[in-house]
């Protein structure tokens, strides 16, 4: 984006304690409207915009949709508001150009922010989410306690970011190192400059051992499997059996799409009537058979084993790997908790890997 | 914009949702995370849930029929012409029925309970229960509703019978393919292939009416050591429902799972919106005073409207015209009846027919408990001030009882909860035979026919035909037959066929199936269009039919 990148050579770090950092937050929730990950209900977690840091908790576990998608890419987006005005229309769009920081989002939904920025602003741009992107500070929080179901290491996409973000925090003993990647993030840690102090290439490396200690010690997921997939799926030597098997379990509840941060699909309808309404676009799913049945009432996905076929095809195979030039999938492993089938990236990819 | 954390509304899983919005609008419905149903997943009804509820096909405000026409009117001149028809009729043990909601809360199942019964006077209450699940009442004090999803996770046997429980139940089979995945058996028996059979170990392919006959599953189940036994809409809507039911139970006794596809059907069972409940039971647990004239199940309320004994219908919820099967005598009966009340959130088939209508609020819009399944008590929030004019339907029935001179001394819901909280009534039905048709194929009918619910269904259909995703999902309604019966009928794909039932006809295209047996057909659905239930005897799926080619 045009927020003025550091490049990696020049990447400043910086340390701050951990008992200043609620005040730093303050000092940013003044300037800024921050959204951060809260505890709500009995023991979900949501980004929501906070108004004091005393409502976040940073020990969260990672919400089952991922912020930058429920951000720049909600469930339900009005686009315009019209009504009928004599014979004219009053159009209103629902752009808000405000600055949001998004505060302590993890590695993996960086890895899928980047990606989503390929699909809506390469070629065409994508003016609903252009102008919430240009406005986003991101703040990322390497992930030391990853949740069962996550598998970034494998995609390449964790426990910690490389590139992309506007700040990275690293929790080390009593204190986080400060990755500052671009001049928006800079202008974070001068909200309490008198926090920081500057970090040394022992800081930098001690975080890189907890990092290393973390990625062969605290993931559950079998990730091994995950470059073969690739090439089984690129090269489509995958038994018809596989992709039977699971699209007889899968239930097209749609759940996969929904809650993947990669995955950009939306349909548009509008609200109200003729006089007045809203123009809505909304999540849509490649699972349901509705998404690309055609007017004549052909199919070319008929059946449910094509459709979820597509699906891996299209998050691992080496073609969307050139012309996107990462997968479709950065191990967040939300697919693994939300299909109803237990048909996930971990799960296809031990399957393309045995061929059973 | 608030979140809050509530019950889905649609099947008997019991899934928690977290719908984000304000006024009458939803920005968002996730699944919770935490919850030990939802797990972080919805189905494709769930996540649809706000398009369903916030929709503007919603009714706003109270209907009277005037010259024919449903007019809007106002609350006071609606609920006045209700309390003026009802003094002035006579005989209401007899001549007035109730037919409650498997959607609402439990409190308002008591206050419909105790409407009707003190209220009203009359023991004629009913709901989907008996209409879904009217076999169970035979073997009801066998079954405890207790058999959780965690059993079924941890089962190593599991027999799924008479059900597509990918469709039915979404929970339900995503624990199923847990145990599988830990390595459990799975064995599926049905009359015709379901998704399943394909990961399972063993198909056991049954006649519609032949569930009876099950050795080979009874010695799997002898030798495990911790089996769960599924039991789904083909058996209690199927040709034979309650011998195959009953048999079932003998078989596989505290280890039947029944799985509801509606959400609070043990909700109004276990606050008596049922004829088969005891007078002293209601009297001791809920302080009720019922009249002395013996209760109507819906399917006698229909066929006393038919006769004209039954002169009005109180509908809460619950499009009947449609649900119920057998349309054209149900169309009858309910065109016979004197008042017609229906209480919904949209114009349903039903609600057209009525005298008044009166705007419900949905789920989203209201506070209660919901039962699941497994029998457990979940809460039901309020984020969206209701639609247009409509109020919770309990509301409405304090209100009109109280436009009855006889009020009913609540103040709000949490007064109800109090009263009723531990007092279900779950364990206090005997054991009783409810009547339902029995089908067999015969030289004049010599077909068995199958009503399939489309891929994602929710009882009539009425919410869900609200959400274009859903609808967009529907496929057109066309008859499927096995290759070698069109062959023997000379008949091909799209050729246009007639279905003769005892109860009714409807014409469909055939399209050609390999997986379907040959004396079967499978009429595929769809929300849209509800005219094959002119073909059903009163609470089936399944009846039996004679096919004519048309030219």
């Amino acid at each position: 984006m045009d927020g003025g990148e550091i490049g990696e050579a020049s990447m400043k770090i910086k340390l701050i304690k951990e008992a200043n950092v609620s005040e730093w937050l303050n000092g940013i929730i003044k300037k800024y409207k921050v959204m951060a990950p809260t505890k709500i209900g009995k023991n979900d977690f949501a980004f929501k915009a906070v108004k004091s840091a005393g409502d976040v908790s940073l020990e969260f576990l990672n919400p089952i949709i991922s912020p930058v998608k429920d951000y720049l890419f909600p469930e339900k987006e009005v686009m315009l508001t019209y009504r009928k005005n004599g014979n004219s229309w009053d159009v209103e769009s629902n752009l808000v150009d405000q600055e949001m920081v998004l505060f302590g989002l993890r590695s993996c939904d960086l890895a899928a922010m980047l990606f989503m920025d390929k699909f809506f602003l390469e070629g065409f741009k994508d003016t609903y989410y252009e102008v919430k992107r240009k406005n986003l500070i991101t703040v990322v929080m390497s992930c030391r306690e990853p949740m069962e179901t996550c598998f970034c290491v494998c995609a390449d996409c964790g426990p910690s970011s490389k590139e992309g973000f506007d700040l990275q925090l690293t929790e080390l003993d009593g204190q986080y190192l400060v990755e500052i990647g671009s001049a928006k993030g800079e202008e974070l840690v001068k909200l309490g400059s008198s926090f920081f102090s500057d970090a040394s290439e022992r800081n930098l490396a001690e975080k890189e051992r907890i990092m290393e200690e973390t990625k062969y010690n605290k993931f559950k997921m079998p990730t091994t499997y995950f470059s073969k997939a690739v090439r089984h799926v690129t090269t489509d030597d995958i038994s018809e059996n596989v992709w039977n098997k699971l699209g007889s379990r899968c239930m097209s509840c749609g759940s996969c799409s929904y809650v993947c941060p990669t995955c950009t699909c939306f349909t548009v309808y509008d609200e109200g009537d003729l006089t007045e309404g809203k123009r809505v676009r909304t999540w849509d799913s490649c699972m349901y058979g509705g998404f690309t049945r055609e007017v004549s009432g052909h199919n070319p996905r008929a059946v449910q084993k094509e459709r979820v076929q597509r699906r891996y095809y299209h998050k691992l195979s080496y073609y969307y790997l050139t012309k996107m030039g990462c997968h479709g999938c950065v191990g967040c492993g939300r697919c693994v908790i939300s299909c109803l089938g237990g048909i996930d990236m971990s799960m296809v990819s031990k399957a393309a890997r045995r061929n059973e | 914009m608030k979140e809050v954390f509530t019950t889905c509304s649609f099947c008997g899983c019991g899934c928690e949702i977290c719908v984000t919005g304000a006024g009458e609008e939803i920005t968002r419905v996730i699944p919770s995370f935490s919850n030990r149903v939802s797990r972080g997943s919805l189905c494709m009804k769930g996540w649809r849930t706000g398009e369903i509820y916030c929709n503007s096909n919603r009714i706003a405000r109270p209907l009277i029929k005037v010259n024919g026409t449903l007019k809007e009117s106002s609350w006071e001149a609606a609920l006045d012409f209700i309390a003026k028809r009802f003094s002035a009729l006579t005989d209401k043990d007899r001549g007035v029925g109730v037919i409650g909601s498997a959607k609402i809360t439990n409190e308002e199942s008591f206050l419909l309970n105790k409407f009707a019964r003190q209220v009203i006077k009359t023991n004629n209450i009913d709901s989907a229960f008996t209409l879904n699940y009217a076999p169970i009442f035979e073997k009801i004090s066998e079954l405890h509703f207790s058999l959780t999803m965690d059993d079924l996770e941890k089962s190593d046997l599991v027999i799924v019978i008479g059900s597509n429980i990918g469709v039915e139940a979404p929970q339900i089979a995503r624990r199923v393919l847990r145990a599988v995945d830990k390595g459990a058996k799975l064995i599926i028996v049905n009359a015709l292939r379901v998704p399943f059979c394909d990961i399972a170990d063993l198909f056991v392919q049954t006649k519609p009416d032949g569930f009876k006959d099950i050795k080979e599953v009874k010695s799997f189940f002898n030798q495990a050591r911790n089996p769960i036994v599924i039991v789904g809409e083909d058996i209690f809507k199927g040709p034979n429902a309650n011998d195959d039911f009953a048999a079932v139970v003998e078989t596989f006794k505290d280890k039947v799972f029944p799985i509801f596809n509606v959400n609070n059907i043990l909700g109004a069972l276990a606050n008596g919106v049922s004829p088969y409940i005891d007078a002293s039971i209601l009297e001791q647990k809920f302080k009720i005073t019922s009249p002395k004239t013996k209760g109507l199940n819906l399917f006698e309320m229909r066929d006393a409207a038919a006769t004209g004994s039954l002169k009005c219908l109180y509908v809460v919820g619950e499009n009947i015209l449609e649900s119920m099967g057998d349309l054209n005598r149900t169309r009858a009966a309910l065109e016979r009846l004197e008042f017609l009340i229906v209480q919904d959130l949209f114009l349903t088939e039903t609600a057209q027919l009525a005298h008044v209508v009166l705007p419900a609020c949905g789920a989203l819009e209201k506070k209660g408990h919901f039962i699941n399944m497994e029998g457990k008590i979940q809460q039901v929030n309020p984020i969206l001030s209701p639609y247009g004019e409509s109020k919770p339907d309990g509301q409405i029935i304090l209100d009109l009882a109280k436009k009855m001179d006889c009020p009913l001394p609540y103040a709000n819901v949490e007064s109800i909860s109090n009263e009723i909280s531990d007092l279900y009534l779950l364990s206090d039905y005997q054991d009783m035979k409810i009547d339902l048709p029995v089908e067999t194929i015969s030289s004049d009918y010599p077909l068995w026919l199958k009503v399939d619910s489309p891929r994602v269904f929710f009882h009539s259909g009425s919410l869900l035909k609200n959400s274009a995703i859903l609808l967009r999902e529907m496929e057109p309604s066309v008859v499927l037959m096995n290759s070698d019966y069109a062959k023997e009928k000379q008949l091909k794909g799209n050729d246009k066929v007639k279905l003769v039932s005892k109860s009714g006809t409807l014409v469909r295209n055939v399209l050609i199936s390999e997986e379907i047996p040959k004396n079967i057909l499978v009429l595929r659905t769809n929300l849209s269009d509800n005219s094959h239930t002119a073909l059903l005897p009163v609470g089936l799926k399944w009846t039996v039919v004679k096919l004519e080619k048309l030219q």
